[in-house]
């Protein structure tokens, strides 16, 4: 269908489109499988969870639970669990698979493989994870989602992983392997120490978790080991937020500076490249949320203005900011991009998601079959047999001809939605033969590859790890199916 | 309504071919299982649940009969209209059914309703109207939250399930929309007409994307995208079923079969099903090139671009064959093999015309349902 699109309509939206009134203040598009942006996940200040259909603008599932606002959302792999983690110092695990009506029980593939499944477990909530303070976000490793990453409102991040084999929680700390020793010698660790953790992710493939600390540091952690194997300083204050772009090799960084910061990451050895730095010089704006678009073209970045909903839209490659949204007079608290098309939603003060668009202009080449518009006029040349009479026999021996070639009609498209990408289980082609002419002249370059195969060994390690015990959420076109025994009440009707 | 691949099954009994029937030839060999007789007018639709578990089959007299797949025992069945129902879709999740009839309205019931023991019928759980003249099919998207309509009135109607209310109408052709589907991620809408056009559009905005005709402008009575998406089989009153590729509009393929299959007055769907070879076949001759591309063996098996002569153990994997079945109005059911467009088998009993057809989601069995003055639905296995 991708192909059926203009490829040159704006790549980016224009204008609020519609409204969705809530008690919002975050927001978060479903960022994977065949129905990638099919449903916006709405934490409200109230502990409510909604998630909300984009397609229709109603809400499917309402989630009760917490008792404080829900700063952080999180999908699962394949969509069926969603992680909610809020200021009353709770996380929630919602199987979004289950309906409340015991008479409702969608036939799924994903339904099917859980039949050990209590049929008394009507209720959608899986699972709750209690911490000691307040947290300020929580997201699902994006291979399983018994693996959970916490982020307290103490500065500290905490692994937990629940399941049953070598489950734990553990405090992740700025630990280099073989360092903890002989911290208390060095003043630098015990000064390191101090500055605490403010935000942590895991990259889109799994493999390592970054995080961001107080002092500006970025910290890459081996999630197996929970070593630290790189700390690069990015800012002089605090960062504040972190997120990759849905392919893992671009990262943006916000912090207390209140600039943004992109850098690359190299998916191997996580090398962390400075590309460009995003500010707003004449209102120093700070950032309430950061993100990329889908295709990772655009980087957003949400104003914490106190006056305006302003949302700011950057070409990544050359860093030039394209656009500024702006939208009703109030402060913007969350945004997302959604993962497919040029949408954004944003959270405003008063708990109303705003969808912002493109207006589409009408095609109206697409009315009138073998029908192509043109760019430009092009000067026609007529085909040397255009106008010549056939046989029809002839004719439809050659048509029939044409017709015998192979077509694949059964197999879906692989590639029409987006993944999670995967962690980089060998080395470059280029690299993997030993023998090959320089390898055992030159020592550097063999070195480099020890080294590299050092990364391949342990992100495979960090894959199997995080592969075992299965979550239930295999199956990749999961939807959430309705309830139509419940009645819809009129208030709801909150389109556009 | 085409039926997404299932995983190919591992066949233990394949070194050993059935005695009788000698090696197999890869030949579907349905034979007349059971004849099912309820409705008092004629059948016009048939649907297996998505998860095999009950066939439903849909009358002019306003009845839908749900029947066991396998046996062919009648389990309820359910009056939810007055007049003639045109078409039935049951949801991806086999949760629930919706109807189109004659009376311009759409219902959505539970398709397994609790065993109750009142004798009333239980009332439908949304009403879809909008539409001013007859609805003559629906389709529910993959995610089971928006139904489609095409009607008589000449539109087609995007609903919203859950409030069920219209969200977009589709001002869609200049004749009667006689069929409407989904791409497979729901994305796309696509409506065929009588008319003589099909047109795709896309769900979220309700943006014409694409239109595509056919050389003698016949009306279409049949159209639906295949698993991939990237194609779409269509059936004209002009007894002619063809595949396009929907982005070059060009027609891929062209399946005849003159003097067994007509249709030339009523629609009557053509469903593209996969068959999974059970062992390494010789007698299915094909042309050089066609065999190096369906040689190319699936995910899990071995890559082998060019192998001519796959070995039995990689025959397993290898991609299924796609075979399109449909009904003629001289009462047959045609099967085609897509690739080679040749009739693979004929099957015949009926003595009505054909307008009702099903494939059961293990491409085991084949229901089939005639108008009037037959009336019955008849199940077509191959064991």
């Amino acid at each position: 269908m991708q192909q059926l699109l203009n490829p040159f309509a704006q790549k980016y939206p224009e204008a609020v489109d519609s409204t969705l009134s809530s008690q919002a203040v975050s927001v978060q598009f479903n960022p994977c499988g065949p129905f990638a942006g099919h449903y916006l996940a709405v934490g409200g200040s109230d502990g409510l969870v909604e998630v909300w259909d984009v397609e229709t603008r109603g809400v499917v599932r309402v989630l009760e639970g917490h008792v404080k606002a829900v700063k952080g959302l999180s999908w699962s792999k394949n969509n069926r669990y969603l992680l909610t983690s809020s200021q009353d110092s709770t996380a929630i695990i919602w199987d979004l698979s289950i309906l409340s009506h015991p008479l409702l029980n969608p036939q799924t593939p994903s339904s099917s493989s859980s039949s050990s499944k209590l049929p008394s477990s009507s209720s959608p909530r899986k699972c709750t994870i209690r911490f000691d303070a307040p947290l300020l976000g929580a997201s699902f490793h994006p291979r399983n989602s018994k693996i959970v990453l916490a982020v307290l409102s103490i500065g500290e991040v905490v692994l937990v992983d629940l399941r049953k084999e070598g489950g734990g929680r553990w405090k992740l700390e700025d630990v280099v392997e073989g360092e903890e020793d002989q911290a208390d010698a060095e003043g630098e660790t015990v000064g390191r120490k101090r500055s605490s953790m403010a935000c942590a992710v895991f990259s889109p493939c799994g493999s390592r978790i970054y995080a961001g600390t107080t002092g500006g540091m970025l910290l890459v952690i081996d999630p197996l080991t929970r070593y630290v194997l790189q700390r690069v300083k990015v800012a002089n204050a605090s960062i504040r937020q972190l997120s990759f772009d849905a392919s893992g090799q671009h990262l943006i960084t916000s912090a207390s500076d209140r600039a943004l910061r992109l850098l690359s990451v190299h998916p191997l050895t996580s090398a962390l490249t400075p590309l460009h730095r995003f500010q707003d010089l004449v209102n120093r704006t700070p950032w309430h949320a950061i993100g990329f678009s889908g295709d990772g073209e655009y980087v957003m970045g949400g104003a914490g203005h106190k006056m305006a909903h302003n949302v700011f839209v950057w070409d990544r490659e050359s860093g030039v900011l394209v656009k500024v949204l702006e939208g009703p007079k109030e402060p913007l608290l969350d945004c997302d991009w959604h993962p497919t098309r040029p949408v954004i939603a944003s959270v405003a003060t008063s708990g109303d998601v705003h969808i912002w668009q493109t207006s589409l202009p009408d095609n109206w080449a697409a009315f009138a079959p073998g029908f192509e518009e043109l760019e430009e006029n092009v000067e026609y040349d007529e085909r040397e047999d255009e106008f010549d009479i056939e046989d029809e026999t002839e004719l439809n021996r050659r048509k029939d001809l044409e017709e015998d070639l192979f077509i694949d009609v059964l197999s879906p498209q692989e590639d029409s939605y987006p993944r999670r990408p995967q962690p980089i289980l060998s080395l470059p082609p280029n690299l993997q033969s030993t023998g090959t002419g320089i390898g055992t002249g030159d020592n550097a370059n063999e070195q480099d590859r020890v080294e590299l195969e050092k990364y391949v060994r342990s992100l495979s390690a960090v894959k199997d790890w995080a592969d075992r015990e299965d979550d239930e959420d295999g199956w990749e076109g999961f939807y959430l199916s309705l309830d139509l025994l419940e009645e819809v009440e009129d208030e709801d009707e909150n389109g556009s | 309504m085409a039926i997404p691949a299932p995983p190919p099954e591992t066949m233990p009994n394949e070194t050993e071919p059935s005695s009788e029937a000698g090696p197999s030839t890869g030949l579907p060999k349905y034979k007349l299982a059971q004849t099912l007789s309820a409705h008092s007018r004629g059948v016009t639709a048939l649907r297996f649940s998505p998860d095999g578990k009950v066939l439903v089959s849909a009358g002019a007299d306003g009845w839908l009969h749900f029947w066991e797949p396998k046996t062919g025992e009648h389990i309820r069945s359910l009056r939810c209209h007055k007049t003639g129902i045109n078409d039935i879709s049951i949801s991806p999740d086999s949760l629930y059914i919706a109807t189109a009839s004659d009376d311009c309205t759409s219902t959505i019931h539970l398709l397994h309703p609790p065993n109750s023991a009142s004798s009333t019928p239980p009332p439908p759980l949304r009403i879809l109207s909008s539409h001013t003249a007859p609805i003559l099919s629906i389709a529910f998207s993959p995610k089971s939250n928006l139904l489609v309509t095409g009607s008589f009135d000449e539109s087609a109607i995007i609903w919203d399930v859950r409030r069920g209310k219209a969200l977009r109408v589709l001002p869609a052709h200049a004749d009667a929309i006689w069929c409407v589907g989904w791409d497979a991620e729901g994305g796309m809408v696509l409506t065929a007409s009588a008319d003589g056009l099909i047109r795709l559009w896309d769900a979220n905005n309700g943006q014409c994307l694409k239109t595509l005709d056919n050389d003698t402008n016949s009306p279409v009575s049949f159209a639906t995208l295949t698993p991939s998406s990237s194609f779409l089989l269509s059936s004209t009153l002009s007894s002619t079923l063809r595949v396009y590729n929907i982005h070059t509009s060009k027609v891929l393929k062209t399946l005849r079969a003159p003097g067994i299959f007509i249709s030339e007055r009523y629609p009557c769907p053509a469903i593209v099903f996969p068959h999974y070879a059970e062992e390494p076949t010789h007698s299915i001759k094909r042309e050089g090139d066609a065999m190096d591309v369906d040689a190319d063996v699936d995910v899990e098996g071995i890559p082998n671009g060019h192998g001519h002569v796959p070995n039995g153990s990689t025959r397993r994997r290898t991609k299924p064959e796609a075979w399109v079945v449909t009904g003629s109005e001289n009462g047959k059911l045609i099967i085609w093999d897509l690739q080679t467009k040749r009739v693979l088998q004929v099957l015949e009993g009926h003595q009505s015309p054909l307008v009702a057809i099903a494939v059961h989601p293990d491409g085991k069995t084949i229901a089939s349902g005639s108008l009037e003055v037959e009336k019955v639905v008849k199940l077509w296995r191959d064991d």
